[in-house]
C-alpha cells in the first residue's frame, strides 16, 4: 500500500521516518561549503598573519642587528682612526727612543746663509736728509702707522 | 466504529501526526526567530563597534597621546660624517660611546664613598675626582666621563639597579650612562681651527668645518616602525616598514695632515722663541686655491673643548680676524701700477724721505731718504715712500679697482664658518679720504684677513688668476658623492704683469729678504710689519704684527705660504720673525713633496751663520 502525500499533506503515521528532503540536503551542503570556506579563509588569514608577524619579528630583529653592526662599525672606525693618528705615531716613536727634531735639525735642505738679523739693516745706506727736508718733516709731524 | 482516514490510519494516529507536525512547525518558527534575534544582536553589536571605532579613529583625542608610544616609531640616529685629510686619514670621526653622569642630590642615603670607589673602578677615573662629584650637593647632572667605552654603560646600569634608583626612559635619574654617538678627534689639537668641534650635548657643529657643513655632516634621522607589547618593549616591525637612516657623508679635505703637523710645529716653536701672543701659518696651492695647511696658535683640543679654553681661541684668525696687513701689500700696489702702465719693472723714483698724499705725510720706517731707487729696491727694503709714490702715479681709482679685484674688502668664499670680509674703503664711500689712499698703498689704513692676503699673492703666483680658496675636495657618502672643482674667481692682472711682479718680488727677496731664501729654489715674497689699529683710537704703542708672504719655487710656484705673528716680544720685524719660518716651512714642503732644486740663480755662498740665527730652543709645548 502506498501513501499519497499529496492527498494528506499534514497527516503522517507514527512509524514514518524523517528522511531529509532535497532542499534540506542542499541547505546542509550550502552551509557545509560556507563553513569550509570560512575555515579556509580563517586558516589563510591566521597563517598569513602568523607568517607576517613572524617576518615582522624577524625584520625587527634584523633591524636591531643592523643597528648593532652599524654601531660596531662606527666604534671600530674610531678605534682605527685613533691607531692611525699622528699622536699615536709620535707616542710609539718616543717609546722606541726617537725624539722630535730640534729646530736646527728641522733644516732639511742646506740653507742659504744669510746675514744675522743684527747685521741685516733696513737696506741701502740712506741718503742724508737736507736741512729743508728735516725742517719740513719737523713741521708736519710723524705718522705712527707707516712702518715697513 | 472509529472513523478512519483514507490511507487506513486511525483517528488517534492522525491526531498524533498533526500534533507532531505542528510541533515541528512551531520549532522551526521559533528557531528562525532565534536566529533572527541573534543576527540582529550581532548586527547591533557590530554597529556599536563601528560607531565606537569611528569615534576613536576620526576625531583627534589628546587623551590618547600618552599611549601613542605603544606603536610609535623609534628614531635611528644618523652617524655624523667624518672628515679625512688629503691622504685619507681621519681628522674627525664618530664613535659610539657613553657619557656617565650623576645627580649628586638624587643619590640618596647610600654610602657615597663606597659608591665613588665603585664608579672610579668602572670608569677608570681617580677616586678623589669621583668623590668630589658624588659627595657634593649639586642638583644638576654632573659629567663624570664624557666618552667612556660603551661596555661601561651596562656596568653603570647594574650599579644603578643595585642601588634601586628611579628609572625613566631607560636611564636611572641619579646615575646614568647615556649611550650616544660622539665626535672624536684622533689627532688631538691638529687642525683644530679648521675642524671646529661638536657640542657634546646638542650635537651641533661649532666653528670651522663642523659649523660650515653642519647640515651635510649631520645626515638624516631614520625611523624604525615597531609595535610594542603591553610591557612597553618593541617586539616586531610594522607593515609600514622603516625609513632608512642616512648617515652624513665624509668630507675629504685638501689639507694634508703631515703638512699641517709641520706647520703647527714650526709655528709653536717660533712662538716660543719670539714670545708672540698668537701666530698663523697658511700653505696654499696657487693654481687651485687648495689649502694644504692652516695653523693657528694658541690652540685647543676639540675633544675636550669645554676644559677652560678661552673663547677667543676657538676663532680661526686666518679667516675671521682682519688685521692691517702692512708692507706685504706693496706687492699688490706694484702689480696694480704695472697693470695700468703707471710704472715699468725697471722704473726708478726719487725717495726724498717723505711724500704727502691727501695732506698727510708718509715716511719710511726709519725716517730716512733713499734717493733714486728702483722698484725692486723699494720692495726689498720696504720703502713706504716708494709705495706711496707708485700709488700716486697710479691714482686712486685704478688702485682700488685692482685691490677689489685681488679680493680685499670681500669674503674669499672659503668653505669655513665665520669668514670676515675686512674693510677697504673706496673713493665712492663718504668716509674715504686721499690720506687713506696713501696709507693703503703700503698696507695700513685697511684690514684684511690672512686668507685674503694669501689669496691675493696666490693670484700673482697663478698668472694673475685669483682662485677661490677651499678646503673640501670631495664629499663622499652612500647618498651623495661630489668632487669639488677649483673655482677661478677673477683675472686680476694680466699674466705678463703677474710674471713681472713675481720677478720683482723674487729679485727683492734675493736682494733684501734673504732670510726667506732656500738654497737652490727661487722664491718671491714680501715681508710686512704693521701697527695694530685700535679702532678709532689710533694704534697700539710698541706692538706690531709681523708677517711674510711668499711663493715658490719659481718659475712654477707650487705653494703660497703666509706666516704671521701678533705682538712678538722680540724680533719685531717681519723679516726677522716671519721670514725664517717661511723658509722652514718651504724647506719642509720641498722635502715632503720631493721637489728638486732648480731655477734659482747661483748666488755666492756667504759664511754660515747658523749659530747666530738658529738658536736651539726648548721643545715647544704642543
Amino acid at each position: 500500500m502506498t501513501r499519497d502525500r499529496g492527498q494528506a499533506p499534514f497527516i503522517s503515521g507514527p512509524e514514518r521516518k524523517t528522511a531529509p528532503e532535497t532542499g534540506e540536503i542542499a541547505n546542509y551542503f550550502f552551509y557545509t561549503v560556507i563553513l569550509l570556506l570560512l575555515t579556509l579563509a580563517g586558516w589563510l588569514y591566521l597563517s598569513t598573519t602568523v607568517r607576517v608577524d613572524a617576518l615582522a619579528v624577524e625584520i625587527y630583529r634584523l633591524e636591531l642587528g643592523k643597528e648593532e653592526l652599524r654601531r660596531e662599525i662606527v666604534q671600530r672606525g674610531a678605534k682605527l682612526a685613533e691607531l692611525e693618528s699622528l699622536q699615536r705615531v709620535r707616542r710609539e716613536a718616543e717609546r722606541l727612543g726617537f725624539r722630535p727634531r730640534t729646530r736646527d735639525q728641522q733644516l732639511l735642505v742646506p740653507r742659504r746663509a744669510v746675514p744675522a738679523p743684527s747685521q741685516a739693516g733696513p737696506g741701502p745706506a740712506p741718503e742724508p736728509m737736507g736741512l729743508w727736508q728735516r725742517l719740513s718733516r719737523f713741521l708736519r709731524g710723524g705718522d705712527g702707522a707707516d712702518l715697513p | 466504529m472509529a472513523p478512519t482516514c483514507p490511507d487506513g490510519l486511525g483517528r488517534q494516529d492522525m491526531d498524533e501526526g498533526i500534533s507532531r507536525d505542528v510541533t515541528v512547525y512551531r520549532e522551526r518558527v521559533s528557531q528562525t526567530r532565534r536566529i533572527t534575534q541573534l543576527l540582529l544582536t550581532l548586527a547591533g553589536a557590530l554597529l556599536v563597534l563601528c560607531v565606537r571605532l569611528a569615534y576613536w579613529q576620526l576625531p583627534a583625542h589628546p587623551e590618547l597621546d600618552p599611549y601613542r608610544h605603544t606603536q610609535s616609531p623609534e628614531s635611528i640616529q644618523p652617524v655624523r660624517g667624518g672628515i679625512v685629510d688629503a691622504t685619507g686619514y681621519y681628522l674627525a670621526t664618530t664613535s659610539y660611546a657613553c657619557r656617565v653622569s650623576c645627580v649628586p642630590s638624587l643619590l640618596g642615603d647610600v654610602d657615597r664613598d663606597a659608591l665613588a670607589a665603585q664608579l672610579a673602578e668602572i670608569t677608570g677615573l681617580s677616586i678623589t675626582r669621583v668623590q668630589a662629584v658624588v659627595n657634593s650637593d649639586e642638583e644638576r647632572a654632573v659629567d663624570l666621563v664624557t666618552a667612556a667605552p660603551i661596555e661601561v654603560a651596562a656596568q653603570i646600569d647594574e650599579l644603578a639597579k643595585a642601588h634601586g634608583y628611579t628609572w625613566e626612559k631607560g636611564n636611572s635619574l641619579a646615575l646614568r650612562a647615556v649611550r650616544q654617538y660622539q665626535r672624536v678627534y684622533p689627532n688631538g689639537e691638529l687642525a683644530a681651527h679648521v675642524l671646529g668641534y661638536v657640542d657634546l650635548y646638542d650635537g651641533k657643529g661649532m666653528y670651522g668645518l663642523e659649523q660650515r657643513y653642519l647640515g651635510l655632516l649631520t645626515g638624516r634621522e631614520g625611523e624604525m616602525q615597531g609595535v610594542r607589547n603591553p610591557w612597553g618593549y618593541t617586539y616586531r616591525a610594522t607593515l609600514g616598514g622603516s625609513t632608512p637612516v642616512q648617515d652624513g657623508p665624509d668630507l675629504r679635505l685638501t689639507l694634508d695632515r703631515n703638512v699641517q703637523y709641520a706647520a703647527e710645529r714650526i709655528l709653536a716653536q717660533a712662538m716660543l722663541e719670539i714670545g708672540a701672543e698668537s701666530g698663523n701659518l697658511l700653505v696654499m696651492e696657487p693654481s687651485t686655491g687648495a689649502v694644504l695647511a692652516m695653523a693657528k696658535r694658541p690652540t685647543y683640543n676639540p675633544s675636550t673643548y669645554w676644559q677652560g679654553v678661552p673663547v677667543a681661541w676657538f676663532n680661526n684668525d686666518l679667516v675671521s680676524m682682519p688685521y692691517e696687513p702692512g708692507s706685504v701689500i706693496k706687492a699688490m700696489t706694484v702689480a696694480a701700477a704695472l697693470q695700468e702702465g703707471a710704472i715699468q719693472p725697471n722704473s726708478v723714483y726719487l725717495d726724498e724721505g717723505s711724500i704727502e698724499i691727501g695732506g698727510r705725510p708718509i715716511y719710511n720706517a726709519d725716517g730716512q731718504a733713499y734717493g733714486r731707487r728702483s722698484i725692486t729696491e723699494m720692495l726689498a727694503y720696504s720703502l713706504n715712500v716708494g709705495a706711496a709714490n707708485v700709488a700716486a702715479n697710479l691714482g686712486p681709482t685704478s688702485f682700488y679697482q685692482t685691490m677689489r679685484a685681488f679680493g680685499f674688502g670681500e669674503a674669499t668664499g672659503i668653505d669655513l664658518a665665520a669668514e670676515a670680509a675686512g674693510v677697504l674703503r673706496v673713493p665712492s664711500q663718504a668716509d674715504w679720504s686721499m690720506a687713506d689712499f696713501g696709507r693703503n698703498a703700503f698696507g695700513q689704513g685697511f684690514s684684511a684677513t690672512p686668507i685674503q692676503v694669501a689669496t691675493a699673492f696666490a693670484a700673482l703666483a697663478n698668472d694673475g688668476m685669483r682662485m677661490r680658496p677651499y678646503l673640501v675636495a670631495e664629499i663622499r657618502g652612500a647618498y651623495r658623492t661630489e668632487m669639488i672643482q677649483p673655482q677661478p674667481v677673477k683675472q686680476v692682472v694680466s699674466p705678463l704683469v703677474a710674471q713681472q711682479t713675481t720677478e720683482l718680488l723674487a729679485d727683492a727677496t734675493e736682494l733684501g729678504m734673504r732670510e726667506a731664501l732656500v738654497d737652490g729654489y727661487r722664491i718671491a715674497g714680501k715681508s710686512g710689519t704693521s701697527s695694530i689699529a685700535m679702532g678709532d683710537a689710533g694704534y697700539e704703542n710698541d706692538e706690531v704684527i709681523t708677517s711674510y708672504v711668499g711663493y715658490g719655487p719659481l718659475p712654477e710656484p707650487r705653494w703660497v705660504i703666509l706666516v704671521k705673528f701678533d705682538k712678538p716680544k722680540v724680533k719685531k720685524w717681519g723679516l726677522e720673525s716671519a721670514a725664517p719660518e717661511f723658509r722652514r716651512m718651504f724647506e719642509f714642503l720641498v722635502s715632503y713633496y720631493g721637489v728638486e732644486a732648480g731655477g734659482a740663480p747661483d748666488l755666492a755662498p756667504v759664511a754660515p751663520v747658523i749659530a747666530a740665527t738658529a738658536t736651539p730652543v726648548p721643545e715647544a709645548a704642543e
